[in-house]
């Protein structure tokens, strides 16, 4: 069975996927909402994908042409839900919603965790796979490259967390190691506490002793950012760490909040983006597993379709991106936004989901080979919407 | 606790029932009476980790002469150490390295200890970043700001919000400078950035709170918000119209960034805003718009203090509070109308952190995050006025071992990577989870900062910065060459650097890998000690191993 692994890029912050996608025969009435911050309709590049002649950014050349080549595509109107709501019953509160839509905290976890308070979706997905699938790797393949392990923490798993290739120990010879190590191991004084502090450094260890060797192994083409090459280094050597299902937290550098000086800022943070993205894929060639691998953009929330003078406001439905060798791309998923119909959004336009975000995850978790159980076990909301497969993974 | 000991460490007996184990000299200084019980010495270390930056001999000594309370009241009324002296602001124009400088040598040898940590603790509660792009570069206005936060321990959390919310380096941070009110023509909004977070993160949370800070719950036993959506919009047009004093204009970046920001008419909303059921009048000024909203927004006061306090007492002292403490320290928050050096008290001296307990399985005891680790180890091994640490002159002023941010990348002191700070504030260890029911409520946030990369860079900083450095640390090489033995020195190391706190296991090992060392390897043995030490779990974990009498 050969292994498969999905890389998130996480767009911490709220990115505004208003921003990235425009429907060219309705640009009049995005250019009337979007004001100072729209972009120019020359600039816009056309994707040939349905929805209105969609067209892309134009700092995204590199991805408009792999969605064009059917390795990619957009996911449009997607967000947190519960269930599936209209502007009447979003008014009324006559559904459940995602508490404290607009927060970045509270739609962040609620985004990761798929509902759960203390695991992410992408932990409980390995979790579940391993616990049918044998025994888990020493090293775990719940993988975050950034600060934050929300999105792949687990239930048994644990997270490893790597955000660059690390240090060698200087200070800590072999014998000294093995002293630490031995330390780590004694759980003599069962406090939480003093668990909490072996593990922290136990991790370390293991880590070490895995990692430096594995990353050695590798040449980077030396045009990713390290987060992303860390993130390749550990795809390619999926094999010899057993990881037969992986996922990988990688964080999109932004910045995405963007209250203020939205255009130009988002202009620069594309045109990185269009690279790391495309250039991560062609780097997963190079070491031959770019057949293994699928690639989606996440985030709290979209943002206000209505700017402030400067940016955008904390909003709720969004636009993401799937791609990479095995999708099934160059059709966009789910449909785009009506400006003009305020059943679309709530106050300050703030546009209401028409896709739920755990219907792209469910897609991706059937793919890596979960069955239906399993995943209504990881998303517990799925069973609400009633298409459970959004198509666009084989 | 005994009575007696309790009795000992408030009021400051000197010592109690001498213990016959080998204490040297040295390790009191002049002492010359009987040596503290090593119960004491635990007890006091315990203590001096909660208000400084790490235990060390000179805060031990301190302790134990003056007693806790009277030891806490003395760091209460020093002077407030700056990072910079305000003077030198305005025509020094600090860099950021003069930052990190700065930030370090108070933190590692700043007399007021107790206001540095409490600061540190504030600037993880009011979080602006280096990292933003007005700031970075602005380094004056971060430093005014994080001094504001370290006066501001001496006075009440009101008025200190009050002047967080009009500090240039907060408006910029969270982007209400040059925020306009809303234009109907245009179809444009206020930004809503400030209004959300100074009500979600600065005072009463999303959701409702009791002074114990456990959340209020509703008859379906779900959380209740604190506000809505259209609280936030009315909110936001009270924080607009904001601008640099002295710029050149509306939208400027020039002008004087360490004085709170003035109004501009044309851009300030002027009307009446109802805000949580209650109603501004229109035609305040910006400074009294803002006043009036920052007392509707915290007159919740039990979630403003419910939240506030468990968060204070969890980066001073325990992770995990009993609901009893944090009602404790909310009382003593509201009844004093917020004043921050009464809160302190009450964290610092009430029973659950005073005493400990005795139960293992209790929620005792605090993560030392990477930051502290590092921190507390420095000041263990070297004394706090050792030559590395060079007082600050002026703008030539650069300490070159800790003066970039990278250093502990994801905690550089105001230089965290979201308006959230370096860790969530609820973080669980998944080292807890899948340990049944029994600390299922548990959270360990600074836990959040370990990882592969973080805990190798400290290790290795502690390494190269000071342990093979043998200059900083002669008394170990004395007491070695005075012909200790391995027992002996382990001992002596150990009681150096975690004053007893720690387990059996760690003197084992200690013990055997100095046996692996001929006697006159007096380098060798001295680094191996102190590597082991410094890098044991125990070193981690503000806690005691060993309770009670001795």
């Amino acid at each position: 069975m050969s292994s498969k692994a999905i890389v998130v890029f996480y767009m911490h912050g709220g990115h505004d996927g208003y921003n990235m996608l425009v429907p060219l025969d309705r640009y009049d009435r995005y250019a009337h909402y979007r004001g100072t911050i729209a972009q120019s309709r020359d600039s816009l590049l056309p994707l040939n994908v349905g929805q209105g002649d969609l067209a892309i950014h134009g700092n995204f050349p590199r991805m408009a042409a792999l969605i064009q080549e059917g390795k990619g595509a957009p996911i449009l109107g997607t967000g947190n839900l519960a269930q599936p709501v209209n502007r009447q019953q979003y008014d009324d509160r006559s559904v459940v919603l995602p508490p404290f839509l607009f927060s970045h905290s509270h739609q962040q976890q609620y985004n990761k965790g798929a509902y759960d308070r203390y695991s992410g979706w992408a932990g409980r997905v390995l979790d579940a796979w391993y616990a049918s699938n044998g025994s888990a790797p020493a090293l775990s393949p719940a993988v975050t490259t950034t600060g934050d392990r929300n999105l792949v923490a687990a239930e048994s798993l644990d997270v490893l967390q790597v955000q660059s290739e690390g240090e060698t120990w200087q200070g800590l010879s072999a014998a000294k190691l093995d002293a630490v190590n031995r330390l780590v191991a004694d759980d003599s004084y069962n406090h939480p506490l003093e668990r909490v502090a072996r593990h922290a450094l136990g991790t370390t260890i293991t880590g070490q002793a895995y990692l430096r060797d594995i990353f050695g192994q590798f040449t980077e083409s030396g045009k990713l950012n390290t987060a992303a090459m860390v993130a390749s280094k550990l795809i390619a050597a999926a094999d010899e760490l057993g990881h037969q299902r992986q996922i990988i937290h990688i964080a999109a550098p932004g910045p995405w909040d963007s209250h203020f000086d939205q255009f130009d800022t988002l202009n620069e943070a594309y045109a990185y983006l269009d690279n790391l993205f495309v250039d991560f894929i062609d780097e997963l060639r190079r070491y031959g597993v770019a057949d293994r691998v699928v690639c989606i953009t996440a985030s709290d929330f979209g943002r206000s379709l209505v700017p402030n003078n400067r940016g955008t406001d904390h909003g709720w439905g969004n636009n993401h991106l799937v791609w990479g060798e095995p999708v099934r791309g160059g059709q966009a998923i789910g449909n785009f936004v009506d400006y003009d119909d305020p059943d679309q959004w709530t106050g300050a336009r703030r546009l209401i989901p028409t896709l739920a975000d755990v219907q792209s995850y469910a897609t991706l978790a059937r793919w890596f080979g979960l069955d239906e159980d399993a995943i209504d076990a990881v998303f517990p909301t799925l069973r609400n919407f009633s298409q459970r497969d959004l198509g666009f993974l084989p | 606790m005994t009575d007696q000991l309790r009795r000992a460490l408030l009021k400051g007996a000197a010592c109690i029932g001498a213990t016959a184990s080998l204490w040297p000299q040295m390790a009191m200084g002049q002492s010359t009476g009987n040596p503290p019980s090593a119960a004491l010495r635990r007890h006091w270390a315990r203590l001096a980790n909660y208000a400084t930056f790490g235990a060390n001999e000179e805060t031990l000594q301190q302790i134990s002469s003056a007693g806790w309370e009277a030891w806490v009241d003395a760091q209460l009324n020093l002077p407030p150490t700056p990072l910079f002296p305000t003077a030198t602001l305005t025509t020094d124009k600090p860099t950021e390295a003069q930052l990190y400088s700065a930030w370090w040598t108070n933190a590692l040898a700043a007399p007021d200890q107790l206001h540095q940590r409490v600061a540190f603790a504030l600037s993880q509660w009011f979080v602006i970043s280096t990292r933003h792009p007005f700031l970075d570069g602005r380094t004056w206005t971060v430093i005014d700001f994080y001094d504001l936060l370290l006066r501001g321990v001496q006075g009440s959390f009101f008025d200190l919000l009050y002047q967080v919310s009009l500090h240039p380096a907060m408006c910029a941070y969270l982007s209400s400078l040059y925020n306009q009110k809303g234009d109907p023509a245009l179809g444009t909004i206020p930004d809503e950035n400030y209004a959300r977070e100074v009500m979600q993160l600065f005072t009463c949370g999303a959701e409702k709170r009791k002074r114990n800070g456990h959340f209020r719950l509703d008859g379906q036993g779900l959380r209740i918000p604190n506000y809505t959506e259209q609280d936030v919009k009315e909110l936001a047009r009270v924080f607009t119209g904001m601008g640099v004093a002295e710029a050149k204009g509306w939208g400027k970046e020039t002008g004087n960034w360490l004085r709170p920001v003035i109004e501009y008419p044309e851009y300030h909303d002027y009307g009446s805003k109802t805000i949580m059921g209650t109603e501004i009048p229109a035609g305040l000024s910006l400074q009294d718009d803002v006043r009036a909203a920052l007392e509707i927004i915290t007159k919740y006061e039990h979630s403003v203090a419910g939240n506030f306090s468990r968060f204070m007492i969890q980066r001073l002292t325990v992770s995990n509070p009993k609901y009893t403490y944090v009602r404790d320290v909310s009382i003593a928050f509201m009844e004093s109308n917020g004043d921050l050096k009464t809160m302190v008290r009450a964290i610092l001296l009430h029973p659950d952190a005073v005493d400990g307990r005795s139960d293992p399985r209790s929620e005792t005891g605090r993560l030392k995050e990477p930051l502290l680790w590092y921190a507390s180890a420095r000041r263990a091994l070297a004394p706090p006025r050792d030559g590395a640490l060079t007082p600050i002159t002026g703008p030539a002023f650069n300490n070159s071992e800790l003066n970039t941010g990278g250093t502990f990348a994801e905690q550089s002191p105001v230089g965290a990577l979201s308006v959230f700070s370096f860790f969530p504030r609820e973080h669980q260890s998944e080292a807890i989870r899948g340990e049944g029911t029994a600390h299922i409520d548990y959270v360990y946030p600074e836990a959040y900062l370990y990882n592969w990369n973080s805990v190798v860079r400290v290790s290795n900083k502690l390494w190269g910065n000071v342990i093979k450095k043998d200059a900083d640390v002669p008394r170990f090489r004395a007491f070695l060459e005075a012909g200790a033995s391995d027992e002996e020195f382990a001992d002596f190391v150990l009681d150096q650097l975690l004053f007893g706190n720690h387990r059996p296991a760690l003197r084992e090992e200690v013990i055997a890998l100095l046996g692996t060392r001929g006697a006159s390897k007096v380098t060798a043995k001295v680094r191996d000690a102190l590597v082991l030490a410094l890098n044991a779990p125990d070193f981690l974990v503000n806690n005691t191993y060993q309770e009670g009498g001795q």
